[in-house]
């Protein structure tokens, strides 16, 4: 699609052309003899085109300066800075987003002309088995080789109908990885070929980042997202920046909390074992050890409850701190009733409320009932206090108390305080646990649902919250359904009669999931295409531990990566390398040469010693096929993604792809046509699936993205066709007359318009009040366009704003109005039945405090499963309901006496290959490093800029030493414990090279969602 | 005609760098890829293709315990430039808004600029002969447009506009600083060398954050504008070839250490 196309789409689609920014004090000054000299302006009279940062979630705005009349395999990037007109940034750019041209073109080094990026793959490549060269191939014979290798795989590994004889059709042989960089369009069409496959070893990046907030918030909110947005955050009182170092991960966040400071005295509390760039602003800077977050926040919850801190009116009505529980529930020694040490689980049905005889809920609503959640929460949590907390987070007492001091004050009704957090947070043992304490302590000082406030679970892939919503995860299906089990769910009338509740807006549920399967199969009922969605064998794990796991082991053949890169990404990566080498075929889609598209070659075998726990294999020994197939970057082509505060925005062409690479949209809507053209005129009903899937997205190849974004939004089946649209998800039926590819996004394309090209960025503001940054006419959002979810809470229980300057919704006496969509029945009267069952989505539409996880209803601290530690308030080693994938790989203090954690720099990104091939970045940041305090380094006879290597049971990483104040010993219950911290960012390729740190990190994760502990862990460091 | 000024407020700036790059993305400058000696700030100073870098600075105070300053550092753009007075081609000009202006096509690479300036900011770059630096963006200015590095500035600690007006602001923001937990905060860039125009807020005394407390224009280069320059002007061709004056530039040089004998680092 030529950009002169491209360009008209976004006027008529946008309405506010680009403004540029202009100071009107300088115009009108005269001419004098300097100016004949100065260059003119390169970027005079071009028409920017926006786009949308690929990196972190925070969603930026860029806009892309092209040289239109240069050819196609040329360089076109004039410049590419911040889009001034989106709310998000204003024009603002990290080094990340100010590089954006890096990801196309250059600037030589020795010549200073500008030139397309070399490290850019312009075809095709092919490594064949035992080679270690590649091969470059055409689209044809790659994209025909894959479909034939997919179909011998799924062909012989198959299983259509299960020992119980239940219809299962699932292909555990093959897995599918990454996916978070995709568009919205992108993953739609991979998560549905994936399940029509038959995939279930189907996972992506939000596993191993992310997984332990949906955890967390789903089962205390409804839903797993983060509450507010970015350009919210000018509204709080008080930042409390735990688990993130977001200066340098979310460097936009920096922009809304300076206005907090600047405008509101806001404070900012930054908690994190090292000082960090955002420690370096923060008012309150408290260290605390890696893995220690339930003590401290738990400290926290003891001092709110003893001090009567919290919001009352808000805890007695929007939470469940009034529900009884049943007598059966119990706490001992760090374990809750109901515990089976043998299959280190809980029986959950010992944690019950207590029901009246009508089926309600029982309540005491003065909360002082010895039962009632309230009351049971402050007992759990009385043995937390100051100094026990302190001699287990190793944070100095006085710190602490400013941080209880400060971050309490939030409590009061007019003042609000927000959490931002992110991988410091999710990866441990206790991940859910740990964002569950996050919400807790919101919802007891009452900041969920109002401006300024919330528990913001920074995404940190730019569309990591969409592959989310979409589903590339084993164990839901697009808008959070569960995927069917075998036994569990056997069919479409037991999967709806035992996943849908009978309170909460869940009760809609059958309504999502016939919409959905109609998308996939428009042509078949839903109670027939049901059973063509592959079902898990029951409580098997196929998540990302798992699935390298099973690798390693060989049960798998094929493997599909998405723009993922576990060989420096993965946890314990010298196992999950290893793993690939035992694989049949692989097919590696992605910008550059990825370590994981080049595991086979010499360079991936380097070690710093030779000490090699799993068996890395050199290229003639592996046997592996690889098809690496070049994608091209986020500005040559057009789609959607959903950053972190789930804004839907839309990113325009603005260059032709580099060389031959396409749009993985292409790619994927390519080859499932070729697979359904090698399956055409089956009539085995194991291939149903595949040939009577919907798949039509428009000829020659390149897929129409209006015909995608439709059947996001979704429609009416009229007549097995397409019909017209729906509005939104209250209008889809669970009869099989509508169809809907995501019931979350549906609203996004009601009539004639993709709402996420909406380009207006003035903001609402409703007569009377004064606006928010909610910008409800800058794209969309989920759901129904709502800015700030759960914002009934933002109101008295009778519908008044606790705070009127920073008024959200209210209750004008007929219905909800406000400067945000009400996340609530608009004409639900807040003194009238359930008009202040403030959470719509939870069964009990209240906020929970007390909920069911897999290690209990309340966090508890665990220490991590390798820590320095013995735990100080129980007697369990670590967290009792988790796997130990690996028990012979636990170190212990004896030959690994530090913690060891992994982080990120705001120069790269991720798994490195987005930034490392980018000279701009690699020039920042060209090296990868371990920062350690000045009394390690002493000790160890290690000075600043020396090679080191790091050392734990899995393996080693060699990496040079940044000695620093910034990083100090912990004093722990009367010790000291020393605390190391390296960058995760580095492999063999690109301009900035170096070795991967998660070689050191163990294959544990936490016992709900099984994140990786990539947080704390034991190791021990030495001079190189 | 106004002077139209950067405004750089260390206490909002979280090092993110992205001037930096922003800089090189409008100024077309390659990467300069040094490794890494310990420190964030992997590029020790501005080079021929590095127009602006920032600083890291950590330390630890008994009191207020351990700290991190950052500097973006560029070209002052002072308004009596020591560049322009020794510069023997007429390279350098002053904007009537303020930049200090080099032009490219009459300079003749011969770094006497690079030992005036009492911020070591003109750097040499080799591959065509010339001196580099910080141009204030003037292309970008004279259109209307704000100079790339503080357009892309996320946090707001850069912003440009009228000097009068952010020296107002700067002073304000020192006086808020200073009631809350900076004493020493103060300005830096209103008065030194008779005023530049770059004012920076800082949260702490000029020597924390790498800046002399009193800029000084070295003497020899004194001397040599005053003395050497006005008489001797047309000897540069000859000086060049290493003849009649080499004897002042072979003290300048002295007077500076080490690296810059082989023409600025690349
Ligand atoms: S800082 Fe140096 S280069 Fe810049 S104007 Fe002043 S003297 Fe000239
Ligand atoms: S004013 Fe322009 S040239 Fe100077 S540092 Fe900023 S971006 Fe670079
Ligand atoms: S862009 Fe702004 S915040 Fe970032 S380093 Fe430069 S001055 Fe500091």
């Amino acid at each position: 699609m030529s950009t002169l196309i491209t360009r008209r789409q976004l006027l008529k689609g946008g309405g506010t052309s680009i403004a540029t920014i202009t100071i009107a004090s300088i115009f009108g000054f005269q001419l004098d003899s300097v100016r004949a000299a100065i260059p003119e302006l390169r970027t005079k009279n071009i028409k920017p085109v926006p786009t949308i940062c690929p990196y972190c979630g925070a969603g930026c705005g860029l806009v892309v300066y092209t040289n239109e009349n240069a050819p196609a395999d040329s360089p076109q990037v004039l410049s590419i800075q911040g889009d001034p007109d989106n709310p998000i940034n204003r024009g603002g750019a990290c080094p990340k987003g100010s590089a954006l041209m890096n990801l196309r073109e250059i600037y030589n080094s020795e010549t200073g002309e500008q030139e397309i990026n070399s490290q850019r793959i312009k075809k095709p490549r092919y490594r064949a088995p035992g080679s270690d060269k590649w091969v470059e191939k055409d689209w044809d014979w790659m994209l025909e080789n894959i479909a034939e290798r997919l179909k011998e795989t799924r062909d012989k590994h198959f299983e259509h109908v299960d020992i119980n004889g239940i219809l299962v059709n699932r292909c555990e042989a093959i897995a599918s990885l990454g996916g978070a960089a995709l568009d919205n369009e992108e993953c739609h069409l991979i998560s549905k070929m994936n399940r029509a496959l038959g995939i279930t070893f189907f996972e992506h990046q939000a596993r191993i980042c992310h997984s332990s907030t949906v955890g967390g918030l789903a089962p205390t909110f409804g839903r797993g997202a983060m509450t507010n947005h970015f350009v919210d955050m000018q509204h709080t009182d008080c930042a409390l920046i735990i688990g993130s170092n977001s200066a340098e991960t979310h460097p936009i966040t920096f922009k809304w909390l300076t206005e907090a400071r600047d405008k509101r005295k806001a404070k900012i509390i930054n908690v994190d074992p090292r000082f960090t760039r955002t420690s370096a602003r923060a008012d309150i800077y408290a260290p605390m050890r890696s893995g220690t977050d339930i003590a401290f926040i738990g400290g926290m919850i003891n001092y709110i409850l003893e001090n009567k801190f919290y919001h009352e009116e808000y805890v007695r009505w929007y939470t469940n701190a009034t529900f009884i529980v049943g007598e059966s529930f119990g706490f001992d020694d760090g374990l809750f009733t109901g515990y089976d040490e043998a299959t280190r689980s809980y029986d959950q049905s010992k944690w019950n409320y207590e029901m009246n005889a009508d089926g309600t809920y029982k309540k005491d609503m003065s909360m002082e009932d010895p039962r009632c959640v309230l009351q049971l929460l402050k007992e759990h949590f009385s043995r937390y206090d100051i100094d026990t907390v302190c001699k287990i987070t190793g944070t100095p007492r006085n710190k602490y108390m400013e941080v209880l001091d400060t971050y309490c004050a939030t409590g009061a009704p007019d003042k609000v305080g927000t959490i931002m957090y992110a991988m410091g947070t999710t990866q441990h043992t206790v991940g859910v646990e740990n964002v569950r304490s996050y919400a807790m302590l919101q919802l007891l000082l009452g900041n969920i649902g109002r401006a300024g406030g919330g528990v913001n679970a920074l995404r940190g892939e730019s569309n990591v919250q969409g592959s989310t919503d979409w589903a590339m995860l084993y164990h839901i299906l697009p808008g959070y359904l569960n995927t069917p089990e075998a036994k569990k769910h056997p069919d479409y009338a037991a999967y709806n009669a035992v996943e849908t509740p009978k309170t909460g807006y869940w009760k809609n549920k059958p309504k999502f999931l016939s919409s959905l399967l109609k998308c996939y199969w428009m042509e078949d009922h839903p109670a027939i295409s049901y059973d063509y969605l592959p079902k898990r064998i029951d409580g098997k794990d196929y998540s990302h531990i798992a699935l390298f796991e099973a690798m390693y082991q060989g049960e798998l053949e094929g493997l599909f990566i998405w723009g993922s890169n576990p060989v420096v990404g993965g946890p314990n990566a010298n196992k999950e390398q290893a793993a690939l080498a035992n694989l049949k075929w692989m097919v590696a889609v992605d910008l550059w040469q990825t370590e994981t598209s080049e595991f086979w070659t010499y360079k991936a075998v380097e070690r710093p010693t030779d000490r090699d726990e799993y068996g890395i294999k050199t290229p003639d020994e592996i046997e592996t096929e690889v098809f690496f197939l070049p994608a091209c970057n986020s500005y040559e082509k057009e789609g959607t993604i959903t950053n972190s505060g789930r804004w839907m925005q839309y990113r325009w062409k603005a260059c032709a792809p580099v060389g031959e690479s396409r749009a993985d949209l292409e790619i994927v809507n390519d080859l499932m046509s070729r697979v359904k053209k090698l399956y055409e005129g089956s009539t085995k009903p194991q291939d149903e699936p595949i040939n009577r899937l919907t798949w039509e997205y428009g000829n020659n190849g390149h897929p129409d993205i209006d015909i995608i974004a439709r059947e996001i939004n979704g429609f009416t089946v009229v007549d097995g066709k397409p019909g017209p649209q729906v509005a939104n998800f209250t209008k889809l039926m669970d009869d099989g007359t509508t169809a809907c590819g995501n019931w979350v996004y549906s609203g996004c394309y009601p009539a004639d318009q993709y709402l996420a090209r909406k380009r207006d960025n003035k903001d609402v503001e409703h007569e009377g009040s004064k606006a928010i940054g909610s910008y409800l006419n800058w794209s969309w959002c989920w759901p129904v366009n709502r800015r700030i979810i759960y914002n009934r809470c933002s109101c008295t229980p009778e519908g008044l704003p606790w705070d009127a300057n920073r008024a959200s919704i209210w209750w004008n006496g007929e219905e909800w109005t406000g400067n945000d969509i009400p996340d609530f029945g608009k004409t639900t009267d807040p003194n009238g039945a359930g008009g202040r069952n403030a959470f719509i989505m939870r069964p009990e539409e209240v906020g929970c405090i007390f909920t069911k996880r897999n290690e209990g209803p309340f966090p508890e601290h665990y220490e991590p499963w390798e820590s320095p530690q013995e735990n100080l308030l129980n007697n369990q080693p670590f967290n009792p309901a988790i796997t130990v994938w690996e028990p012979d790989k636990r170190g212990t203090i004896k030959d690994y006496p530090i913690v060891g954690t992994t982080y990120r720099c705001i120069e790269h990104w991720q798994a490195g290959a987005m930034t490392r091939m980018q000279p701009w970045l690699a020039e920042l940041m060209p090296n990868c490093f371990v920062e350690m305090s000045e009394e390690l380094a002493k000790e160890k006879g290690i000075g600043n800029g020396n090679e080191v290597i790091v050392s734990t049971t899995r393996g080693d990483m060699k990496a040079l030493a940044c000695v620093t104040k910034r990083f100090k010993p912990f004093l722990i219950n009367g010790n000291y414990v020393h605390q190391i911290g390296m960058l995760w960012h580095f492999g063999f390729n690109g301009y900035a090279s170096g070795e991967p740190a998660n070689r050191l990190t163990p294959h544990i994760g936490d016992a709900n969602t099984t994140i990786p502990e990539y947080k704390a862990w034991l190791c021990d460091v030495r001079r190189a | 005609m106004a002077r139209m000024t950067n405004l750089y407020d260390v206490s909002k700036c979280t090092a993110c760098r992205g001037c930096q790059v922003a800089c090189k993305d409008w100024n077309q400058l390659p990467a300069v890829i040094e490794p890494f000696k310990g420190n964030y700030q992997t590029h020790e100073d501005t080079n021929g293709d590095t127009f602006t870098i920032v600083k890291f600075m950590e330390g630890e105070d008994p009191v207020d315990g351990v700290y991190w300053n950052f500097l973006k550092y560029q070209c002052m753009h002072c308004f009596d430039p020591a560049c322009m007075s020794v510069c023997p081609q007429g390279a350098y000009s002053k904007t009537s808004w303020g930049a200090t202006f080099h032009d490219p096509d009459k300079c003749i690479g011969c770094q006497y600029c690079t030992y005036a300036c009492p911020f070591e900011i003109p750097k040499y770059r080799k591959r065509e002969d010339k001196i580099t630096k910080c141009t204030l963006c003037v292309d970008r200015v004279e259109e209307g447009l704000t100079p790339a590095c503080a357009r892309t500035c996320p946090t707001g600690a850069l912003t440009f506009g009228d000097r009068d007006e952010l020296l107002q602001i700067a002073e304000e923001r020192v006086k808020f600083l200073r009631a809350n937990g900076f004493p020493r905060a103060t300005i830096y860039g209103k008065l030194e060398l008779g005023g530049l125009n770059k004012l920076f807020v800082l949260t702490d005394t000029p020597d924390k954050f790498e800046l002399p407390i009193d800029p000084k224009v070295p003497g020899q280069i004194t001397f040599w504008q005053d003395w050497i320059q006005p008489y001797f002007g047309w000897l540069i061709p000859v000086a060049l070839a290493g003849s009649a004056v080499s004897f002042v530039t072979t003290r300048i040089l002295a007077n500076k250490n080490g690296d810059h004998t082989e023409g600025g680092h690349e």
